[in-house]
């Protein structure tokens, strides 16, 4: 069986077509995360997160009333991997007294059902400043390390390309969790896991594109007469096939995941998801089409 | 083939390395089948029996995380600032100032050196200004001449040593509460994991950790001195008011609850007033509702208040509620004790659970060491008919009036709530008290039903995940495809190996990382086979082709693992706990597939083309 083998696209002729694509994603996703903003998880900024259990289900609009008026602010209470619930509480009150309060308020309103915790989750304002810190550093790190390793490995221009097409691939991530905010079925808060499936994108991301970039290498020894962006062109199309399979058995996985990974790597394998996909996208139409720019305008200069 | 015979020896010396670090995992999933099988007096039994080789096999088997085990997370921060203050003698306000603005900066710049911070903005205040004046110390020869960097080492290692401290501390207090396979470990310069698997009582967990088990006994307020400064506060807070409430509320000796709650309504135009209920008898200042105790603290802290009220005295709260409002409010009693303290907790040789003789209330019972005894002898002595208050953790527990002088050395504490109240108690005295107060920065609890739930989420992924990707690499290129199938077996129990050779943890998110893996591990054979399906297109010999496959892909599988490795490396060491374990596969699965694919997919190739002349399809 064969996919896309031997195919000659006009990827590089075509290139604006894939800027006007990615520019609209990216001005949309710079739009609604200055104006939807993201859903920030405890991780990030402390709080307190109950999952609780019971015989019976739970109404979680009436809930949330209940317990609105029992803790005295607005808690977030949504339904847990089919019958449980999940609330979380913001603010820095001791765990036990805020669990005590939930279970006794929901013991009273609802005298019928058996409410049981079954798990907490509790991070203080200040270790949620350590783990903000600790994300931040670990994404800058990595783009930076990337970075030198490509310029080491290749050239300056595609070290940019490679880092652009990553702000690319991660901004439209965001850009969609900020999108998509409240109105899917399941949580999109940025904690600490979704920052490791950014990471991970990141790195398959670029594990598309340096695939590109080093037959760009090989074929630029080989096909001198020819001109540059004909040999980026060439070598996209000849590693196009490579590129399918492997983000369609990536694919396969992550969509694996979030059907059987259960509630809570939910949001981690939604942004995979997504992510390969438009890692696979700007691995063709953002980072190679970057390289071939950037060369012209050397050229053109000199 | 000869020339591959490093290659085999490799793989063949992974293989059972893998072998030997999952064997005692695959012993104890048997063992568990056996055990389960078993009535409960026989697995008592035979646990009993096998006590040594069960636990060797339980240490050497891949750990799992509490996420899927179920139990209990904490993470804990020694307060390095309440050290320094108690470090400290002669407090004035600068100190006071520099500790809250160096508490300020170091939380803000992370786990960052707070001793550091602290001398740096003490000196940015006063460049000449020595710290060795509230440090003075004979012990660690910090005298009045000490530099600056003098104390600040002394203060490193008094504040390095009150973590390790705290760590023993509360390992020892875990061990006597009895968990299996506890987990207690440093992080940074100030921070203390503890790990608690399948932990059913959250709530005692945290007071057990947290629980300074500061005693101490102290004398307490003169009653006729009590009542006057009760005077004073409230004609200070209500000038207003007409000052025979006082005289009233010292005359009504019956205290009636509704009285309280009447006054709850703010109407009274009296502050102090409005948050407390005066009673003025004996060393009772007042009794206050449990949520207006921060608001009296701060009416008391007045710098202005504390000028009206007698030096060296203080006022504390009682631990047990003397009842409760009609809101259901606690109501608690506010004593006024001694800021002097006549004996602390170091004295306590012994403590133990007991039973209050006639109506079986558990209370706990003290033992003191010889020094200790002579001065409760003297203490008790020279204040007959007089009250000692029974302080712990800053909250008096009891009060007795002392009728005659005791020898002995012992005490109890009572007005205890429960049993197990009263264990922890004698756990935490017996373990010592930390050295600096902790603070519950992080916790996660996982019930077991939870995580169990996520062990059949894991699994089911994986399995999923590795029937999909196998198939379609046998769809998509034939015989090589089940090459690169058994490849990805031999990955798993690669990746599986090295967690377990690294005693690194399995989490949910490792298990999502080794299902990435699956999904991306058969990258470097997909390369190499759409060199090889080139090379061939060009016509060369199947043989040529696989040689000429295998060289070309072999730079792209380089420079696109290692970039992803970093990644992990980087996500490694600035995560915590899951995600570190899901960076931890991530890392295993990349090598792990660079070397399958590389070299194990490669004998299979030779093999099969060379030795066996058979043929290999790549579709």
């Amino acid at each position: 069986m064969r996919i896309l083998e031997n195919t000659n696209f006009r990827f590089i002729d075509s290139r604006r077509k894939g800027y006007i694509i990615s520019g609209i994603l990216i001005l949309l996703s710079l739009g609604s995360l200055a104006i939807n903003g993201l859903e920030v998880g405890i991780d990030f900024k402390g709080g307190r997160e109950f999952v609780i259990d019971s015989n019976e289900m739970y109404d979680v609009t009436a809930v949330r009333s209940v317990l609105s008026e029992a803790l005295g602010t607005e808690p977030e209470v949504k339904a847990y991997d089919g019958d449980m619930l999940l609330v979380r509480v913001a603010g820095a009150e001791d765990v036990t007294t805020v669990q005590n309060a939930i279970i006794s308020a929901l013991e009273a309103s609802f005298p019928e059902t058996e409410p049981r915790v079954e798990g907490t989750y509790a991070v203080s304002p200040r270790f949620a400043d350590d783990l903000k810190r600790g994300a931040i550093y670990s994404i800058l790190g990595s783009l930076l390390v990337i970075f030198v390793y490509i310029l080491l490995r290749f050239e300056w221009r595609f070290g940019l390309g490679a880092v652009a097409a990553l702000f690319h691939d991660v901004t439209i991530v965001l850009g969609l969790f900020s999108i998509l905010k409240g109105v899917l079925g399941f949580s999109l808060q940025i904690d600490q896991s979704i920052i490791a499936a950014f990471l991970t994108i990141v790195g398959y991301s670029l594990n598309d594109t340096v695939v590109v970039f080093d037959r760009i290498r090989e074929y630029s020894g080989i096909f001198k007469s020819e001109s540059y962006s004909a040999v980026v062109n060439k070598s996209i199309n000849n590693t196009l096939s490579r590129t399918i399979v492997t983000s369609g058995t990536t694919l396969f996985v992550v969509t694996v995941l979030f059907i059987f990974g259960g509630e809570v790597l939910r949001g981690f394998a939604f942004a995979l998801m997504v992510g390969v996909v438009i890692g696979t996208y700007s691995s063709i139409f953002v980072a190679s089409p970057l390289v071939v720019e950037l060369r012209k305008r050397a050229a053109s200069t000199r | 083939m000869q020339g591959n015979g490093f290659k085999i020896f490799l793989t063949v010396f992974f293989l059972v390395l893998s072998g030997y670090y999952l064997y005692p995992s695959g012993q104890k999933y048997f063992l568990n089948q056996e055990m389960e099988a078993m009535s409960e007096d026989e697995r008592q039994a035979f646990e009993n029996e096998n006590l040594v080789r069960i636990r060797s096999i339980d240490e050497k088997s891949l750990n799992l995380g509490l996420d899927l085990l179920g139990g209990m997370h904490v993470a804990l921060e020694v307060r390095v600032d309440a050290l320094v203050r108690e470090l400290a003698t002669d407090i004035d306000e600068t100190f006071d100032d520099v500790l809250r603005a160096a508490s300020e900066t170091s939380n803000a710049s992370t786990d960052g050196d707070f001793i550091q911070v602290f001398v740096d903005e003490f000196e940015s205040r006063d460049g000449d200004a020595r710290l060795s004046r509230y440090f003075r110390n004979e012990a660690a020869q910090i005298t009045r001449r000490s530099t600056n960097a003098e104390v600040a080492s002394y203060l490193q290692t008094e504040a390095s040593e009150a973590v390790t401290r705290a760590m023993s501390i509360i390992r020892d207090r875990v061990d006597r509460y009895g968990v299996t396979e506890p987990s207690i470990q440093q992080q940074g310069s100030r921070r203390i994991i503890v790990e608690l698997p399948g932990i059913d009582d959250p709530e005692r967990i945290r007071g057990l950790l947290r629980g300074t088990a500061r005693l101490e006994f102290r004398l307490m307020v003169d009653p006729a001195e009590n009542v006057r400064s009760l005077q004073r506060l409230i004609d200070f807070y209500g000038s207003a008011t007409d000052s025979s409430d006082v005289a009233d509320a010292a005359a009504d000796t019956t205290f009636d609850v509704n009285e309280l709650l009447s006054g709850d309504d703010g109407g009274s135009g009296n502050e102090l007033l409005d948050a407390m209920q005066p009673t003025g008898q004996g060393v009772e200042l007042g009794i206050v509702a449990e949520e207006d105790t921060a608001a009296v603290n701060e009416l008391l802290s007045n710098p202005a208040v504390q000028d009206l009220l007698p030096r060296g005295i203080k006022y504390m709260y009682t631990s047990a509620p003397i009842g409760t409002t009609a809101e259901g409010l606690e109501l608690y009693r506010l004593l006024g004790v001694r800021t002097e303290i006549e004996l602390t907790g170091d004295v306590i040789t012994d403590a133990r659970v007991d039973f209050e003789q006639f109506t079986n209330v558990p209370e706990v019972s003290m033992t003191m060491n010889s020094e200790g005894a002579r001065t409760w002898a003297r203490v008790t002595g020279a204040n007959v008919g007089k009250n000692v208050a029974i302080v712990l953790d800053g909250v008096v527990y009891s009060w007795p009036n002392v009728l005659q002088r005791i020898t002995g050395g012992r005490s109890n504490i009572t007005n205890l709530d429960s049993q197990e109240e009263a264990q922890d108690i004698v756990t935490v005295l017996k373990s010592g008290a930390l050295p600096a107060p902790v603070e519950i920065v992080e916790e996660s609890t996982v019930g077991p039903s939870l995580g169990a739930a996520s062990i059949s989420a894991g699994l089911n992924s994986v399995m999923f995940g590795l029937l999909l990707v196998a198939l379609f690499m046998i769809v998509y290129y034939r015989s090589a495809g089940m090459v690169a199938d058994l490849a990805l077996i031999l990955n798993l129990l690669f990746i599986l190996g090295i967690l377990a050779g690294f005693q690194a943890t399995l989490t949910l998110p490792g298990i999502a990382g080794i299902v990435l893996t699956i999904g991306m591990a058969v990258d470097a054979n997909v390369l190499i086979f759409e060199r090889v399906r080139e090379e061939m297109s060009t016509g060369k010999t199947l043989k040529a082709s696989i040689d000429g496959g295998y060289a070309k892909a072999l730079s792209a599988i380089f420079d696109a693992n290692i970039t992803t490795f970093f990644v992990g490396v980087i996500l490694y060491s600035f995560g915590v706990g899951p995600i570190q374990g899901f960076a931890v596969t991530l890392m295993a699965g990349i090598l792990s597939s660079m070397f399958t694919a590389i070299v194990f997919s490669r004998i299979i190739m030779d093999y099969m083309v060379i030795e066996r002349k058979v043929g290999v399809s790549f579709g």
